[in-house]
């Protein structure tokens, strides 16, 4: 896939009339590139919450195969088809065990679409041991509106 | 990126026993002699744009769909988009076709397809399963069979299908944008306003079916003519309600949101005729509403 050359405005209101050097080109593969071709056709959002990356295997493997067909019937549709997967929730999505090496995030990080290093420095540290206590509270009864009258 | 990528993250004796809808994995991505499928192997590293986020926050589906219009189509902006839920795996010829079906049908908003339940013979931890939940399965599987045979083939017919499911259906974004994405996304707002002004019971309630109450906007968008279809063959696997509490819980979301969300469709039926229609499409739905 070829990478669009995004330059970085470095903050400086007048950096246009200035050197060109001033710009620092980076490679950048990301919606600004799509934008850039202009030609997204088709795009399919896969919500996820705790299901196993077996499941979401599964999706996938039908999008891909549908992708296939697409461009089997109409060559117009090679790279203008996304798919969006969006999970409910970092706690749900990260492992409690750590060292668990089946674990989603895991497999997803083994797969290329995910970097922990990375994300880490975003996502403050989880108190783990909520996950850990059962739901008992089903409704809140102050939640309940009441008749004004 | 390519499909492949995705199978680095099984071991590789889980890639040796994938199996979809009864095929294994290869034979179902790349084909077989078979008619109607891609016989030969060009597409098999083809790479497809994935867009990956995670919500830091477990706020509900609505708000993942939030991210998906307001955020990645209305910066795309692309002609289709669809929403499908992680475990339903689409078969062959059941998006793509659904795809096409939108181009040969400008007037077409939106469209699902079938939703089938899979038959598993193991639980997720490798037991075989009893035979309450073999019965609890089955009753399933014909309720899905009965609702997609007879209600929505019957609805299709009159151009309004009144559930196109969260877990597997296709819109135009054209048709979409707007009122009825406004009213989709709604029951989010209602939950994230402030909790003194919580919403209504009966409100709340019919915001859990908020797939139902879409469609209703989109065929009656003002000055457009939108359909809805429902195509038959389309076909996707969900998995079913393991537990008889799990289905309760399911069916009790279901109902409650589908009977308010029904009350509200009917109450709002008058909407359809400043639709920019023929008076005999309008007659039509007019008697299907009738019907339901």
């Amino acid at each position: 896939m070829t990478k669009a050359v995004v330059k970085q405005h470095t903050g400086n209101p007048n950096e246009c009339e200035q050197d060109q050097g001033s710009f620092r080109p980076m490679n950048y593969e990301s919606m600004l590139e799509k934008q850039l071709r202009n030609g997204t056709e088709v795009m399919i959002c896969v919500t996820m919450y705790n299901e196993s990356y077996h499941q979401l295997i599964l999706t996938l493997a039908g999008i891909y195969r549908n992708y296939y067909e697409l461009c089997a019937v109409d060559k117009n549709y090679e790279g203008k088809v996304s798919v969006v997967i969006i999970s409910d929730g970092y706690s749900t999505f990260n492992s409690i065990d750590e060292h668990d090496e089946h674990s989603f995030s895991r497999r997803m990080a083994r797969a290329g679409i995910y970097d922990e290093e990375r994300s880490r420095k975003y996502v403050k540290k989880l108190d783990l041991s909520v996950l850990m206590k059962p739901q008992t509270q089903y409704l809140d009864l102050k939640f309940i509106r009441k008749d004004p009258d | 990126m390519p499909f492949t990528d995705f199978l680095d993250g099984l071991n590789p004796s889980e890639v040796y026993d994938y199996e979809i809808d009864g095929y294994h994995i290869s034979d179902f991505m790349t084909g077989s002699s078979d008619i109607g499928r891609v016989k030969t192997k060009v597409f098999e590293h083809i790479p497809m744009d994935i867009h990956f986020g995670i919500k830091h926050k477990n706020r509900g589906k609505i708000e993942s769909h939030l991210w998906f219009f307001e955020g990645f189509c209305n910066y795309l902006n692309p002609q289709y988009c669809f929403i499908l839920d992680a475990g339903t795996a689409p078969l062959w010829k059941s998006l793509s076709r659904i795809v096409f079906h939108f181009e040969i049908n400008p007037q077409l908003g939106g469209a699902a397809g079938e939703i089938e339940v899979m038959c598993p013979k193991n639980n997720e931890d490798g037991s075989q399963i009893s035979f309450y939940q073999d019965v609890l399965i089955m009753g399933q599987y014909v309720e899905y069979k009965l609702s997609h045979y007879l209600d929505k083939a019957t609805e299709s017919f009159f151009g309004f299908v009144s559930v196109l499911p969260g877990a597997f259906s296709g819109f135009r974004w054209k048709a979409i944008k707007g009122e009825p994405l406004k009213q989709f996304l709604k029951g989010q707002s209602l939950f994230d306003s402030d909790k003194n002004s919580f919403p209504h019971c009966a409100v709340a309630n019919m915001y859990l079916a908020e797939d139902r109450i879409m469609c209703l906007e989109i065929v009656a968008k003002q000055n457009n003519n939108y359909l809805l279809h429902y195509l038959p063959g389309c076909k996707a696997l969900t998995d079913p309600a393991m537990g008889l509490i799990g289905m309760m819980k399911q069916r009790r979301r279901w109902m409650n949101g589908s009977m308010f969300a029904s009350f509200h469709v009917l109450k709002n039926m008058c909407k359809i005729w400043e639709r920019k229609n023929s008076f005999l499409r309008n007659i039509m739905f007019s008697a299907l509403y009738i019907y339901m």
